[in-house]
């Protein structure tokens, strides 16, 4: 719920504070962000299961960005698409990550009707 | 504690995730919306293509009622006295603004840029508007009547400056990685001695060597540039 609400004004401030970040950084803050949606899916899953560590969270949504960033910056210098790892990565943590959520979820709900009954 | 503190961090990063997406998507909104207002190449051509055809046209108009006009001057003038003095003035002041071709003795200045054998892509090596400004007022200063670059006439409306990679002169191009060919027209010694002067035209040494020579016999076109030199904003005033 309260990550909601951070989510939230986080969009509102994207959207209406007026700050400039030079469009050259533009391709490497596509792959930060898809490092930080993994840190955050992450972080799902860890609350779901109940081994949520805040350290572990935030150490890996800063680590995991910075260097998805510098490894997309260190690629386009030396001319080799090296993002295209991030985003593999990334894009495959955030799947299973998704897919551990959906179980769980699911069987939370399974053993909620059953208690029901 | 602990999930408190848990809490706010997890709300914290969502915060700052949420405004890296946001930020993100206003700008990818941006850029889509330049790219929307340029058109395509292809349809830039064919207007370009269609304006040209149609300042052709236009120009043809021009050179007949030009002609026209001085049948009627002509005419005019055999009449009086008087109306052989008017034309002489309209000459005059035709001359002045750059709508009749000229002749007379002067310089001519070459200007041809250094071109290193990889091509020259810096734009600090080129000569700019800037180099072109400076040479017509240093002729200009030394008592030159006419001048044109690479047979544009300069008018005194005239202005020179930098577009894209062109040097527009009259809102005619010239490139600055050919040889430019600067005319004028006046006192051949004291231009000669103008551009002679030791400093006067260090400034191109660095983007091009020149060469200049003294001429009897230099003929500046009239300017093919016709926007009209009517007045719009200023009015004639007297004290």
């Amino acid at each position: 719920m309260i990550a909601v609400i951070g989510l939230l004004i986080g969009v509102v401030i994207g959207i209406f504070w007026n700050i400039n970040i030079p469009d050259k950084f533009s391709p490497y803050m596509s792959v930060a962000i898809l490092a930080c949606l993994d840190s955050v899916f992450g972080a799902l899953r860890a609350l779901l299961s109940k081994n949520f560590r805040a350290d572990v969270f935030i150490s890996g949504f800063f680590g995991n960005a910075v260097l998805a960033a510098g490894l997309a910056y260190l690629g386009d210098k030396l001319n080799v698409p090296v993002y295209l790892a991030a985003v593999i990565v990334f894009g495959g943590r955030i799947f299973d990550n998704f897919a551990i959520i959906r179980r769980q979820m699911l069987e939370r709900a399974k053993s909620h009707n059953e208690v029901v009954k | 504690m602990k999930k408190y503190s848990a809490q706010i961090s997890v709300a914290l990063v969502c915060c700052i995730l949420g405004f890296m997406i946001a930020y993100q998507f206003r700008i990818l909104n941006k850029q889509s919306n330049i790219q929307n207002t340029t058109l395509s190449s292809t349809d830039l051509t064919v207007e370009i293509e269609q304006l040209r055809k149609q300042k052709d046209e236009l120009q043809k108009n021009i050179n007949d009622l030009q002609s026209k006009i001085k049948v009627y001057e002509d005419s005019a003038a055999n009449r009086t006295e008087e109306s052989q003095t008017l034309l002489k003035d309209l000459e005059n002041s035709r001359m002045l603004t750059g709508v009749t071709d000229v002749q007379g003795q002067g310089v001519i200045l070459y200007l041809s840029p250094n071109t290193t054998g990889l091509g020259n892509d810096l734009t600090s090596d080129r000569i700019t508007d800037k180099h072109l400004v400076y040479v017509v007022n240093e002729l200009l200063a030394a008592g030159a009547e006419a001048i044109s670059i690479n047979d544009i006439r300069l008018t005194p409306r005239t202005g020179i400056r930098n577009a894209g990679n062109y040097i527009l002169v009259n809102e005619e191009r010239v490139s600055p990685l050919n040889r430019i060919t600067i005319k004028a027209i006046g006192d051949k010694n004291l231009l000669i001695s103008a551009l002679a002067f030791p400093g006067v035209l260090s400034d191109f040494n660095s983007v091009a060597t020149y060469k200049y020579e003294k001429s009897d016999n230099i003929i500046i076109s009239k300017n093919k540039y016709n926007k009209s030199m009517k007045f719009d904003f200023a009015k004639s005033f007297k004290q």
